[in-house]
This record gives structure tokens, sequence and C-alpha cells, in this order.
């Protein structure tokens, strides 16, 4: 009887050490900021702040080859024509298919990619690339100048329906003198062509013969590191390896299998375990969590995306500047980002993040309640209004701003009810105007023209406010075609006080931008546009 | 469990005459106090009750008021159930949400009642085409699963709390109709309604003084149970973003934002799905307790059935 306890002890003993030691960590990872100088448009330097998980044990040399990188991304891809489609979840794959003329490197820096150099005239209107030779497409033809032209033309015929085609607008004419040079004229001088045409995929260089046959939209074909092979939906986008890929030597993987996981904790738990290696998104609340418990390698990057509530001009009493200001004063943006994103945001008043050169400190808006009531006030409200916010459910993030938001303008007598729409009536809704005060997010741009005209300048497309000031559109004018950066800074921050001053907008804050993969992933870093690229990318084990 | 309830029922239970009417609300309540789940199941209402009427009073702290500092804080003497991902009291949420539960409970019930009854009578009364025609509609509905059904027609409806009961209410409206109509057809050829028709009465009295009082034991046990379905249902499309609308408190909603903390903050998940638990336990006990409260003969069947 004796005996037999003994030996249950020793057998239980054993057995919690054995579990014990297979819980441990096996590897630790250790924190550091790296501050990196870096230079934009080889002009600007700029000083950003990374922060950056590091293995202890990463070892730069001794690249492994082969294997399949499975990655967990959170939508479907909208379509897979990349001068048609404007989601991110379809970006997030093609952007590993196809090339741009130029490209944006991790510091954002516009370097080569099919051009390996060009010239600009001294008059600043011709610009000339240089194409690379032997470049392939996925189906083996060889790439020519004529491609480059072709893609051009087609995102700026309206009838093609690009969303990019205003990256344009300067564009006077698009000739390729011979197979590997291409020849761009503006009408007028345009500092930010490089980022233009590099600086997303929607830019991208696609064969004539898949729009001819129509294939574009299903089957992509590319010269970039990774073949497309097949899309189920739902469930999965296959890539293989492009082994007549221009860069010597890259891809390092055989293929990425994308795998759909819209729910965020489902995603998590396949992280964890392994199912997937790599993941494009994390629960905001846990990112912490998982950085310090170095299970799976955290990273985490100053993104360039805006987070922001939109007033309706159009609208009463939103048409007051008062009012909008009032709501401007009456918020806590640290306590919105806070309850928003927990400790991934950063607090921003306007739309540029700190980490940009082109951040204004031009911040007015402290929180302040006494004087949020005397703007209501002089506007003739003083025991405040109803009105409404209206989010959707595919931005979580923006149901969960709303609560804080609401609570925070009860206190000056606004009592906003939360409208929670489906994303498809949402942006309905927002086109046809039918909001008192939405929230919402711009992602993926970086020259301060992109984060101001089309959605501030009269009558764009994009500005969904109503807000028209004559003396902003004149200064965003100047701000496109201005040469001389430092001139270009003065036109800018004066744009962003009158925008804030004016808040047709009440910017919230900056998120970053998050991605977590298993340690045995090397060579991938999360990048400030999100741009996702697996080119680098080895599987160490 | 089972099995001892209906031992307990037995000894206390003497066998009756099979068309003897229940009769005397204070034998039904003496009845139904005699069962110890149901005393049980009544002391969870009352609580429920109480907290859906005197929540106010009793709520430590604004369901809805923010407090990020404090958020996330584990249950302690400030916060007895914690604070959620806002720093919102749980406990103050919980009761808060009581009334939410308790009132899409009744009124969503109560639609439903109403309903079927009203159409199991017309049914089971007349018979024929409208028999033909009203059962056909109840069958197509009964054919759907109830939480489907419901999302169903709040696509059409809309979101929000109040077509959430009216979706719930209808997906209930089919049991009430059939057990109406079975006791309808039953009543209907009695000696009683013949002769009570021989002396030209109408169909309304006969259906108001006859039928009805003959069929209110059933639909009043069916109530009962259908308000934890009900009450379950709400809390199923709260949790689908389809019910309560934020921020106020609903248990499934609360449920639904506690997914992303269930490692972190298990207190979250764990208060609102109890509560959940115990109202459903709370009506299901009371039901069966009016069950054989009501209806001896019926306990009797029950009981030999499921101790066989």
């Amino acid at each position: 009887m004796h005996n037999q306890r003994l030996i249950k002890t020793v057998v239980l003993l054993v057995l919690v050490t054995l579990i014990i030691t297979a819980c441990s960590p096996q590897q630790s990872t250790l924190k550091e900021t790296v501050v990196v100088t870096k230079e934009v448009q080889t002009v600007v330097t700029q000083e950003v702040e990374v922060e950056k998980l590091v293995t202890p044990t990463a070892d730069p040399s001794g690249i492994k080859r082969g294997g399949i990188l499975n990655a967990a991304i959170s939508a479907d891809p909208q379509g897979f024509d990349p001068h048609i489609t404007s989601a991110y979840s379809s970006f997030q794959v093609l952007e590993n298919v196809y090339d741009t003329l130029v490209t944006v490197d991790e510091n954002l820096n516009m370097v080569p990619s099919l051009a390996t150099g060009w010239e600009i005239s001294e008059d600043n209107l011709t610009w000339t690339f240089h194409l690379q030779e032997g470049i392939k497409f996925h189906n083996g033809r060889e790439l020519t100048a004529d491609d480059v032209v072709y893609s051009y033309q087609r995102i700026m015929n309206p009838d093609t329906g690009s969303g990019a085609s205003w990256r344009f607008s300067a564009v006077e004419s698009i000739d390729a003198p011979d197979a590997l040079t291409v020849v761009i004229r503006v009408a007028s001088p345009s500092p930010n062509l490089l980022n233009m045409i590099g600086g997303y995929k929607g830019m991208s260089i696609v064969p004539k013969e898949i729009v001819d046959d129509g294939t574009v939209n299903t089957t992509p074909i590319g010269t970039g590191p990774f073949k497309f092979v097949e899309y189920v939906p739902g469930d999965r986008v296959v890539l293989e390896a492009n082994s007549d890929y221009w860069e010597e030597g890259k891809p390092y993987l055989d293929g990425v299998t994308f795998k759909i996981i819209p729910e965020e904790t489902v995603l998590l738990t396949n992280l964890l375990t392994g199912e997937v290696d790599w993941a494009g998104t994390l629960p905001p609340q846990q990112v912490t969590e998982l950085a310090t418990s170095g299970e799976v390698i955290v990273d985490k990057v100053s993104g360039n995306d805006y987070w922001y509530i939109g007033l309706n001009l159009n609208r009463k009493p939103f048409d007051d500047v008062k009012v909008r200001q009032a709501i401007a004063y009456a918020i806590n943006r640290a306590e919105v980002a806070m309850g928003a994103k927990w400790d991934t945001a950063t607090a921003n008043q306007g739309p540029i993040p700190n980490t940009s050169s082109w951040y204004s400190d031009y911040q007015p808006y402290t929180q302040d309640l006494e004087k949020a009531r005397q703007l209501l006030a002089e506007a003739g409200y003083p025991d405040g209004f109803k009105t409404e916010f209206m989010v959707t459910n595919f931005y979580e993030e923006t149901v969960r701003a709303a609560q804080v938001l609401q609570a925070q303008l009860a206190q000056i007598g606004i009592n906003a009810e939360i409208r929670t729409l489906e994303w498809g009536a949402w942006l309905e809704d927002e086109g046809k105007g039918n909001y008192d005060m939405y929230i919402m997010g711009w992602i993926g741009n970086m020259d301060p023209d992109e984060f101001y005209y089309s959605v501030h300048h009269t009558g764009e497309v994009f500005n969904f406010t109503g807000y028209s000031n004559p003396t902003l559109d004149e200064l965003l004018e100047k701000g496109r075609v201005e040469t001389d950066v430092a001139t270009r800074m003065d036109i800018y921050s004066e744009v962003s006080k009158i925008v804030i001053d004016d808040a047709p907008y009440v910017f919230l804050y900056n998120p970053a931008n998050v991605n977590a993969w298993q340690p045995y992933v090397r060579g991938y870093f999360t990048r400030s546009d999100n741009a996702i690229n697996f080119d680098s990318t080895w599987l160490d084990r | 469990m089972t099995n001892l309830t209906s031992t307990d029922l037995i000894l206390e239970e003497k066998p009756q005459e099979i068309n003897q009417p229940t009769h005397g609300w204070l034998l039904i309540l003496r009845r139904l106090l005699g069962n110890r789940l149901a005393r049980i199941g009544l002391l969870i209402l009352i609580l429920l009750l109480v907290m859906a009427v005197a929540g106010p009073y009793l709520a430590p702290y604004d369901p809805n008021a923010l407090d990020m500092a404090n958020r996330l804080s584990t249950p302690d003497s400030n916060h007895l159930l914690g604070t959620d991902e806002f720093g919102r009291d749980v406990l103050s949420r919980i009761i808060y949400g009581a009334q939410v539960s308790l009132k899409v409970g009744l009124i969503a019930v109560g639609i439903s009642m109403v309903a079927g009854t009203l159409l199991g009578v017309l049914s089971g009364y007349y018979g024929g085409l409208i028999d033909e025609i009203i059962m056909r509609l109840m069958d197509i509905l009964f054919a759907f699963p109830a939480i489907l059904l419901a999302i169903a027609i709040l696509a059409i409806l809309g979101e929000g709390v109040e077509n959430a009961m009216i979706a719930i209410g209808v997906v209930y409206t089919p049991i009430f109709a059939r057990i109406t109509r079975g006791s309808a057809l039953t009543v209907r050829q009695t000696t009683y309604v013949e002769a009570s028709r021989a002396l030209g009465a109408s169909d309304g009295w006969i259906i108001f003084s006859h039928l009805l009082p003959n069929v209110s034991a059933p639909i009043i046990v069916e109530a009962s149970l259908s308000l934890a379905f009900a009450i379950l249902n709400e809390a199923a499309l709260s949790f689908l973003g389809l019910g309560t609308q934020i921020p106020d408190p609903s248990w499934g909603r609360m449920l639904k934002e506690s997914r992303g903390f269930i490692q972190s903050a298990p207190w979250l998940g764990i208060f609102p799905g109890l509560a959940i638990m115990l109202t459903v336990m709370g009506f299901n006990f009371v039901g069966d307790g009016l069950r054989n409260a009501l209806d001896p003969h019926f306990q009797q069947i029950f009981s030999k059935t499921r101790s066989s």
C-alpha cells in the first residue's frame, strides 16, 4: 500500500517536472529601441524611432532556402486587378506578385525596382526611366517599356475606373522611345512623381495579354518574386516562388500560402500553435502581452494611417466651426486611442504621424471641457444637442472608439447615439452624406499631398464632409507643384493649421502596424506603409 | 437529478382523476413550492426581478460610465466582479442587463403567446380550410431553426432590441399555436360546448368562456419555458451584434465583448455567462414545476417513463 503511494508520488513529480519544462519559454526576446536616420526622396532627412523585438540568436548569415510560409490574413482579397481594387486585403497578396517601376524600401526611400535609374530634365518636366534588361513576366514573356506605357495609360483611362488615376493628374504624356526606356512628361514640376508611381502596388506593371483575355482580376501575372497559383474564396491564396525573378537568388521560400482567418482570436490561436507561421494582424489588447511572452516575435512599427471623426458640414449644427472645435476640445485623444487600439496607437491632432518629416506640431486641442462648453454656448447650443456616430463593425475599432467618444461628448451635453452599420451600407451612407458624425481611417498615405488633397480640397471625390475653404484649396494646389522642399514644408504646415482649426475632421490617432511571426521566420520586417513583402523571408528550421 | 424530482413529486401528489381540472391558485402554488427545484428556480427569478426593478438603486456604478484608468481591473472590493475593457463595472452592467433580458423575454413571449393562442384557437375551433392554412404556415415557421429564423427576421427589420423582441416573438408563435389548437380540438367536441352551442351561444362566447380556460394550463407552462429560450435567444442575437445595441448592457453583448479577453480577463465572460445560465435554469425549473403542479396526470406519466 505504501509502496503504491510512493510510486504514484514519484510518477506525479516526474510528470509535473516534464510539464513545467515543456512550458518554459525556449527563446527569450529582447526589446530594444533603434533610432534610424533615413532619407526621403534623397532630400529630406528625418529621424524615426522604430521599436523592434530582436531575437538574440538571430544570425544574419546562413540563409536557408525552401519551405512554404503559411501567412494568416484577416480578409478575402477583393479582386486581383491592381489597377482597380482598392482593398488592402488584395494588396497583401499582390505586393508579392507585381512590381512597380520604382519602389519604397522599408525606410520609405524611393529606390529602383523595374527601373534601374532615372533622370530629371533641367526644367523638371521630363523624367526618363531606364528599365532592367531581361525581366520576365510569370508567363515567360519579357517585360518591355511598352508594358509600362500600357499599364500607365490603362490607369489614366477613365473607362478603367482606377482609383489611382489622380496620381497621374500632372502627367502629360508617357512614351517608350526604345524597349528599355520610358519617358514621362509632366505639365508642372512634380516633386512627388516617384512616390506617385512607386508608392503603392496600385501602380503595378501588368502584361497587356491578361487584360485582353479578361483574366487580370482572377489570375494575376506579374514580374514579382512569387507567382499566383490559386485562390479558394474564404480559405486561402496560394503563391509559388518565381524561379526567373529578376533579383538574383530571391525569393528564398518555395511559396507562400495566405490563409484567410477573419476572427482575430482564431487567427492568434493559429499563430501560437504554429498552424500559421506569420500573422498580419493581432488582437490589439494582446500585443504587449504577446511581445513580452516570447512565444512569437511581435513587430510593432509606427504607421502612416490615421483615424478621425468626420463631421457633416452640410448638416446643422456641424456647419458651425465653433461646434466642430467644441468637439475637438471635448475629447481626450489618448483615451480614445487606448480604448480603440490599446497601446498600439499614438494620439494625434493632425493626420500625419510624428515619425514623418511632414508632422505638424500644431496641437491646439488639449482636452478642455470649459472651453468646449463656452464654444457650444457661443454657437447657440449651451445645453448641447442630440446627434449620432456612424460606425461599422467591419472595423471593430470604430465601434470601440465611438463608445469612448460617446462618454466624453456627454460631458458637454452632446448626446450621441451609436449607429453600427454593415460595411457596404456604411460606405453608401458616407457617400450620400447621410450621417452626422462618422469614425473612419485613411491608410497608406506618405506624401502630405496624399494626406490632404483628395479629402479636403473643394469638391474632390473623397471630400465627404462637404468642407470647402478657398485659401486651403489654393495652398493645396501650390503644394502639389512646389519643388523646393523648405517652401513645401511651409505650405503644408500652413495647410495643417487651417485643417486643424476648421476641423472638418477631428483627428484622433495614428495606429502602429503590427505583424507577428514564429521565431523561425527570418528576414521579414513590418513596414510603416503596411506593405507585406516576403521576397527576403526564409524559414530557419 | 430528474429522478430525484420525480420521486419527490410522486410522494407528494396523490393520483387524480384524468379530467379533473386543476383549480385554486393556492393549491398550485403549494404544489409548486413542494418541488425543490421549482423553489430554487423561483428564488433565482425573484432575484432577477429585484435586479431588473431595483437595478438603478442596486448597481454600485453607472453601467455605461467609462473609467479608462481602471480598465480590466480584477474583481476586488471596489468592483466586485471587476471592470471591462473600458473600465465599466461588470456587476453594474449585469444588474442593468437583467432588465434588458427580462424585458425582452416577457415582451417576446407575450407576443408569441397572444399571437399563437389566437391562431391556435381559430385553427382548432373552426377547423377546415382556416385550420389548414394557419397550421401549414406554422409548420413552415417551425421548420427553421429558431435562431436562424430570428436572424432572417432581423435582416428584414434591421438590428436593435425592439426588433429582436419581435423576431423572437414570431419564432415562438408556432409552439403556442400548436398547443392551443390541440386543446381546442378536444374541447370543441365536448358535450358542454355542444350544449352551449345548442343554447345559442356565439362563437366568441364559447371561445372565451370554454376554450381559453381549458388551454390556459399548458400555455402557462409553455410560456415559462419559452421565457428561458427567449432570454437565451436575445443573448445569442446580441452576441451576434443584432440585438441590444451599444453601449446598453446586455449579457449576450458582454459575452461578445469578452471574447478577446478570455485569457487575460476571464471574469468578463464568466459572470455574464453565469447570469444567462442561472436565469435560463431558473425559468426551466419553474416551468417544469408548473407543469407538474398544473397537470398531475402528465406528471405521473412523465415520471413513470422517466424512471423506467
